[in-house]
């Protein structure tokens, strides 16, 4: 990997009186897939937040060495209101033309569309309303839109939540091959560990306030993880991919971890 | 017929009214859209009242009215925006006690003011037929002044609504842009409250919209539906209470609000087929 993107150093975040995260060090090399995986209530939206720009950390640096970049930032689908009358083309359209990029000609424009819509499958959507998307095309949409902008980073939050596991796994392989094909920087937010299995380059597994980072090889062990979350958990791996379970104390057999938060 | 409404519209306070409320209506519709879309109509509902008590103000102290009806709806607009949610009470709390505040002091100021009766049928009913030319001017300027904001930024005002979060991490001064919009409406509320009354204004700013919404899928549809059914709706409510001697703001109200029904029942039919 290259140069950091960004690099946090004792950074603490939460909000005045409220910290939730203390003393968090991390950095995102250029090019990096980065998972950060946790709980509800673990800190993930706040830490985003910060990522964002959109609340300032209360102690600690964070800093972009090479100036803040452009980013695309995919919600959650839920946050975006299907009841605005725009049509998918509208949507990435207005997104570009609200950045007022004079070297963004009419031409050019269209075909930034047209690329971003090809790039994530929904050229056959480009006409239909938001109301009319079913949440897998929604979230596709939001990809497209996070890409029009051609961003160095993409943030997404919790990108597959609600979505079945067919949905999961196709969105799951796009962010790959963008990432894979563009070398854009990926900070991808999940309840879903083993969805970044065999794609994230590093995890990050917020839990009891603290960060635990490392390579996925590292970290997705059953002692490893047994370690973080303080209960048996059982990995098996398969072509590469790692499948974990947690074990159940009242219940017989193993739970999937991240069904609804662990 | 023809004939008989172009004398009425030869009357220079018919001519005045006319163009407050088609210009004035006409920009409600068009800031009802986005009132609709953001979610926020009980706000629309509240800046009138508090609009009207801007203009109560005005009168306790004889001042002049539209002054009252400016200062009102932007301060009004600026407190309920920027307010945030303290002791956590949800917005829309805020919004309910603005609204059940503007409207309940704006009385009692007009009973202790020196002329109750009129003031208070200004401020409700509206006295739309005392439009003069500076109202006319006022809401003119007002309403393209908006158009010409709108066109030139119009992408700035459809991502800022659609995506706070995403714009602001693009760069975008959201704050900026919903500050704008929301002087627009205080300018445009003011423009409508002072001759119209916030029957009127309010009428003005859910009808239209509301019907456009339920007919159209598209944002250019929407806008000018929302705007034709505005405009149309002040013409006709205008002919209407010179034809049948009835108050001018309610009459215009009612053609306002009148297209949510046969929009409804379209929906319903669209739907069932």
């Amino acid at each position: 990997m290259s140069m950091p993107l960004l690099t946090l150093e004792h950074v603490t975040l939460g909000y005045p009186g409220k910290a939730l995260l203390k003393n968090l060090d991390f950095a995102v090399s250029r090019g990096e897939f980065f998972g950060i995986v946790g709980p509800n209530g673990a800190g993930k939206s706040t830490l985003l937040k910060t990522l964002l720009g959109l609340l300032p950390p209360l102690a600690g640096h964070l800093h972009w060495p090479e100036g803040r970049p452009v980013i695309g930032y995919v919600p959650q689908r839920e946050r975006v209101d299907p009841i605005w009358p725009m049509r998918v083309r509208d949507v990435l359209h207005h997104t570009l033309c609200a950045l007022g990029r004079p070297h963004f000609r009419r031409k050019r424009e269209h075909a930034s569309v047209a690329e971003v819509m090809a790039a994530t499958g929904i050229e056959a959507l480009a006409n239909q309303t938001l109301d009319t998307l079913s949440g897998g095309e929604m979230q596709r949409l939001l990809l497209a839109r996070a890409l029009v902008v051609d961003p160095a980073v993409l943030v997404l939050d919790e990108p597959t939540a609600a979505m079945d596991l067919v949905a999961t796994e196709t969105f799951m392989n796009m962010i790959s091959r963008l990432h894979r094909e563009r070398g854009i920087s990926i900070l991808l937010v999940t309840h879903d560990l083993q969805s970044l299995s065999g794609r994230a380059d590093r995890l990050g597994i917020l839990q009891s306030g603290q960060l635990h980072q490392g390579s996925p090889e590292d970290l997705l062990t059953s002692e490893s993880l047994g370690r973080i979350y303080g209960q048996k958990i059982q990995v098996d791996t398969l072509r590469g991919r790692s499948f974990i379970h947690i074990a159940h104390e009242t219940v017989s057999g193993f739970e999937r971890i991240g069904a609804g938060g662990t | 017929m023809i004939g008989e409404i172009r004398e009425m519209y030869g009357y220079a306070f018919m001519q005045h009214a006319l163009l407050v409320g088609v210009f004035g209506g006409g920009l409600l519709a068009f800031l009802g859209v986005f009132i609709h879309l953001r979610r926020i109509v009980f706000l629309g509902a509240a800046l009138p009242q508090i609009s009207a008590l801007g203009i109560s103000i005005a009168l306790f102290f004889s001042l002049a009215p539209f002054l009252g009806a400016v200062v009102g709806g932007v301060a009004g607009i600026l407190l309920l925006s920027f307010s945030g949610r303290p002791g956590k009470l949800p917005s829309e709390g805020w919004v309910g006690i603005a609204y059940a505040t503007g409207g309940s002091v704006a009385v009692v100021l007009l009973s202790l003011s020196p002329n109750p009766d009129a003031g208070a049928l200004r401020l409700f009913t509206g006295d739309i037929l005392g439009a003069n030319r500076s109202h006319a001017l006022w809401a003119i300027g007002v309403a393209l002044g908006t158009g010409l904001l709108f066109r030139l930024c119009w992408s700035k005002f459809l991502v800022s609504g659609f995506d706070p979060v995403m714009s602001a991490t693009l760069g975008l001064k959201v704050h900026v842009w919903n500050a704008l919009l929301f002087l627009c409406l205080g300018f445009g509320l003011a423009a409508v409250m002072n001759t119209a009354g916030s029957m009127l204004a309010f009428g003005m700013l859910i009808g239209p919209p509301a019907a456009a919404l339920m007919l159209f899928r598209s944002f250019p549809a929407v806008i000018l539906t929302a705007v034709i059914l505005g405009t149309s709706a002040a013409f006709l409510g205008l002919t209407a209470s010179f034809w049948f001697d009835l108050p001018g703001g309610p009459a215009m109200a009612t053609a306002a609000l009148f297209p949510v029904l046969p929009a409804r029942i379209w929906v319903a039919i669209r739907d069932w087929r």
